[in-house]
């Protein structure tokens, strides 16, 4: 049976359980985004936007899908010297249901707390969905199953002074699992904040995770989302990331990928008023038999904005990493200015890199570049640095290791900053 | 500001080579299905192998569809609506100058070329392409003496028939996509260009195309080989009638370049682009591709494209030889309601090659340009190296500049780069021309062709000429 009819069927045998003791508007979503995976289609590699992942690949076969809270063993605990705030997600569902207010006034927890409570309800009703496509399969599918995630709500002039940490975690023992998140940040005006979403999985059986996460950035707010897949070989992801920024805001996402599961992340952007700000940094580290698969798109539909986007992709053994950016401007943008780099190393000869950072301009009076290259490391560097003594490998290493902190440098927190430099290490010490 | 609008307001300045040449043609009922294949290929006389590759090219064409994925907007073209045969009834003798048929040459005298004058001038050979049977070759005397075959695509299949047999359709198979597959089917005409070994062609090739006759879609065929050692700079220069119903052109371009072998391509694309309303104009649906088959081997492309309403059109290069060159130089100008989806394609596969792509869009008007790029490096190349630089102009704030550039890097010691820019024509920049007395215009005209110099000089020179022309010609009154 063809893999979006076994889905479909699991959803409409399932409706009950699945929406149970959710609001009658986050169910009514979710059969519009069943009808909508059931126009599209799962996507097929002859889709541009999927053109090297073949999601219908992943998906077929038998797949479990629990529809009621189950216990699950506790993860390793993420940065537990670290003073942050948390909202901890076992296999797309918060493992504490409770909604928690900050010392700074931020509410974070349970994203289904949320939508049902009296005070967040209209909150999550009115954002919730506001930002994502669902006529991107893997959104509408994520949307169709989605039972739980994470909610963070900063208030008008909320400042936090630690982050709030999204620690999802997937596990599963001997069979495939097939699990489904939402997370949705809303930032309201001048609100300043930084909030650190991980992937992590454990356990020996397969694991399909489908992530959709809002951010909704207000007027004048600042915002920093560091994100970090660190997945085993058997745990695939595919992440949809939408952030809607308004007038004067900003927005800063970097994310990183060193772990060994599959990714496919698509990072979308809308600047929807004057002066926006946004920057995306981000590193893909890809060895052994990896895909990783990073769409970006910035899309400037008000005048004065200016998006950055820094990708870096390091790709060894047989693996394939790919990158398709986009940068939209609308007819009355003007006076964007937008830079999007894609800059690559490729380490074997079996592995390979695709790139393809792509313009669709509208309007004229723009200063829109983008670059790309593919190359190998720098002989004369490594040259150099045997020469003061340092052996092949180290001199290796160190290049690499520049190469990627170009990219992991940004991330806000300091402790975090350390946690991904030393995934960054051990995933080179497989490359 | 004043002058502004009124420089808008003429911005749909007439098709200056728009007319009509009264030559009787010979035409079948519109429609395509197999007997008008068969009928094409029996009017031309062919070998029942061509014949057979014919039907086989129009059953495969029949289980395709057309591509969809360029950023153009078609409107839906009916293939039974076309004719796909139309030759000059009156076949002239080919004896002389004074013998072609006067309409002809006024035609060509309008075009502000004489044939006698180039001719005589700067000695390039003319296989005037009028419609679909070739009409006049010269120099062919001349050409002969160095053993060099420049001919029509018909005399080819008639005279060097084995020549033909090996290399059609092994750079572009029939199959390759949908327009590949119909051009096969009913190719009517087109050159043929052979360099035997170690022989440098002595003068320029050109090849004059031209749509005439109205409602027939030209189907182009042009085969090159350059045999080992030789050289061979071509040029392909085209400018049509005036027309209001869409024309449909869909040629196919065949180059094999051999070990140390060279082959300059240069096209200058003027066809009628529509009235200023996007009514009319042709559609150019072009499959274009190269293969340096040996090692050392060049190929080059230089492109100026300011005509046609809808230009699909990638001119390619397999670098299959060791150290073997290629380059892309491309100016797409596209003004009032025109499209253009161009760009070309690099597949590194030999040890050692580099390719470089310098690629200017200007758009103007309401006009939609987009640069749409391959590179793709294969395991064994190695030390591939690519450079490609996409740039984009944009004047006026009703058009649009799309870059969407491909790269498939699987070998490690490759080094591919890719740089774009979109900018516009600076107030500034105007101002400080403005000053020194030139008009907006002639300094919008000054601004784009510096713009365009990198490439326009990479065109033989008589044609960078006439390209510079044109450029002027499309952008009159565009000012952002």
């Amino acid at each position: 049976m063809p893999a979006k009819q076994n889905l479909l069927d699991n959803y409409l045998s399932n409706i009950d359980i699945i929406g149970e003791g959710l609001p009658v508007w986050f169910n009514a979503r979710r059969s519009d985004a069943a009808a909508s995976l059931n126009l599209h289609g799962l996507p097929t590699a002859k889709q541009e936007q999927y053109l090297h992942s073949n999601i219908e690949r992943l998906v077929e076969g038998e797949w479990e899908q629990y529809f009621v809270t189950r216990r699950h063993p506790d993860p390793t605990p993420l940065l537990p010297e670290a003073d942050a705030y948390r909202v901890e997600l076992r296999n797309g569902r918060a493992a504490n249901e409770a909604l928690k207010v900050s010392a700074e006034g931020a509410i974070y927890g349970s994203l289904c707390t949320a939508a049902c409570s009296a005070e967040y309800g209209a909150i999550v009703e009115r954002w919730l969905d506001s930002a994502a496509d669902m006529s991107d399969a893997t959104t509408a599918l994520t949307r169709m199953f989605v039972q739980d995630g994470a909610f963070i709500y900063l208030p008008a002039g909320v400042e936090m002074q630690s982050p709030i940490v999204i620690d999802s975690a997937y596990h599963t023992d001997g069979e495939s699992e097939m699990c489904f998140a939402q997370a949705l940040v809303v930032a309201e005006e001048s609100a300043r904040g930084e909030v650190i979403v991980t992937h992590r999985s454990e356990g020996a059986g397969r694991i399909v995770v489908g992530f959709t996460r809002e951010a909704i950035v207000g007027k004048a707010a600042d915002i920093k989302i560091t994100e970090l897949y660190d997945l085993q070989q058997n745990c695939s992801i595919v992440n949809n990331n939408y952030i809607t920024q308004t007038g004067k805001s900003h927005c800063a996402t970097m994310c990183c990928k060193t772990g060994d599961g599959y990714v496919r992340a698509a990072y979308n952007t809308a600047l929807t008023e004057p002066e926006a700000v946004s920057d995306v940094w981000a590193l893909y580290l890809c060895s052994g038999e990896e895909h990783c698969d990073i769409n970006m798109a910035a899309r400037h539909l008000a005048p004065d904005c200016r998006s950055y986007s820094l990708v870096k992709g390091v790709a060894s053994g047989t693996a394939m990493g790919s990158f398709a950016g986009m940068v939209y401007v609308a007819q009355d943008a003007q006076r964007t200015d937008a830079q999007q780099q894609s800059r690559n190393l490729l380490l074997s000869d079996t592995a390979r890199i695709f790139t393809q950072p792509q313009l669709e301009i509208y309007a004229d009076d723009v200063k829109c570049t983008h670059g790309a290259t593919v190359g190998q490391l720098d002989d004369e560097a490594i040259y150099y640095m045997r020469q003061r003594g340092l052996s092949e490998q180290q001199a290796r290493r160190l290049q690499i290791e520049g190469f990627a902190y170009d990219v992991v440098q940004h991330c806000g927190c300091p402790n975090m900053c350390r946690y991904i430099s030393e995934l960054t290490a051990k995933k080179l010490e497989k490359m | 500001m004043e002058e502004r609008d009124k420089i808008i307001a003429d911005l749909g300045n007439e098709y200056k080579y728009g007319f009509t040449t009264d030559i009787e043609t010979e035409t079948i009922p519109r429609g395509l299905n197999e007997d008008v294949v068969r009928l094409i290929s029996q009017k031309k006389g062919e070998p029942e192998w061509l014949t057979a590759y014919r039907l086989k090219a129009y059953n495969h064409w029949l289980t395709m569809t057309m591509p969809t994925w360029a950023h153009l907007d078609i409107p839906e073209i009916d293939y039974q609506d076309i004719i796909y045969y139309a030759a000059p009834r009156t076949k002239p003798k080919l004896n002389s100058m004074d013998e072609v048929d006067p309409e002809l040459r006024r035609t060509f005298d309008k075009l502000g070329i004489p044939l006698e004058e180039q001719m005589a001038l700067s000695g390039v050979a003319v296989d005037a392409v009028m419609d679909s049977v070739s009409v006049k070759t010269t120099f062919k005397e001349v050409l002969a003496e160095k053993g060099i075959i420049f001919c029509s695509i018909s005399e080819a299949v008639r005279d060097y028939p084995e020549l033909v047999r090996k290399y059609l359709g092994s750079v572009v198979p029939y199959a390759d996509n949908f327009f590949t597959a119909l051009n096969a089917a009913v190719f009517s005409d087109g050159s043929f260009c052979y360099i035997p070994k170690g022989v440098r062609c002595p003068m320029e090739l050109s090849t004059y195309f031209r749509i005439n006759a109205a409602g027939t879609g030209q189907f182009e065929r042009t085969l090159i080989v350059a045999d080992e050692g030789s050289y061979v700079s071509y040029l392909e220069g085209c400018t049509a009638p005036q027309r209001d119903e869409n024309q449909l052109h869909a040629a196919v371009v065949e180059i094999v370049v051999l070990k140390d072998a060279e082959v300059k391509y240069s096209t200058v694309q003027n066809w009628y682009p529509g009235d200023k309303e996007g009514k009319g104009g042709i559609y150019n649906f072009v499959t274009k591709r190269g293969i340096c088959k040996g090692d050392n081997a060049r190929l080059s492309w230089t492109q100026v494209e300011t005509g046609s309403a809808i230009t699909w059109k990638y001119p390619s290069c397999i670098l299959a030889g060791d150290n073997s060159v290629a380059e892309f130089y491309s100016v797409a100008m596209t003004n009032n309601f025109q499209q253009a989806d161009t760009g070309t394609k690099m597949i590194h596969i030999g040890r050692n090659t580099r390719s470089r792509i310098v690629s200017k869009g200007i758009s103007a008007g309401r006009s939609q340009n987009s640069y749409r790029g391959l590179v793709r490096v294969a395991k064994g190349a190695e030390n591939a190296r690519n450079y490609s630089q996409c740039d984009s102009l944009l004047i006026g704030d009703k058009c649009g500049a799309h870059t969407f550039p491909y790269m498939d890097v699987q070998n490690p010691s490759a080094v591919v780069e890719h740089e774009a820019t979109t900018s516009k024509i600076s107030e500034e920049q105007l101002f400080y021309c403005n000053q020194r007395g030139l008009s907006t215009e002639d300094a919008v005209g000054l601004i784009v062709n510096g713009y365009a110099k990198e490439v326009l000089s990479k065109l033989p020179m008589e044609f960078a000429v006439e390209a510079q022309k044109l450029l002027a010609i499309s952008l009159e009154g565009s000012v952002g």
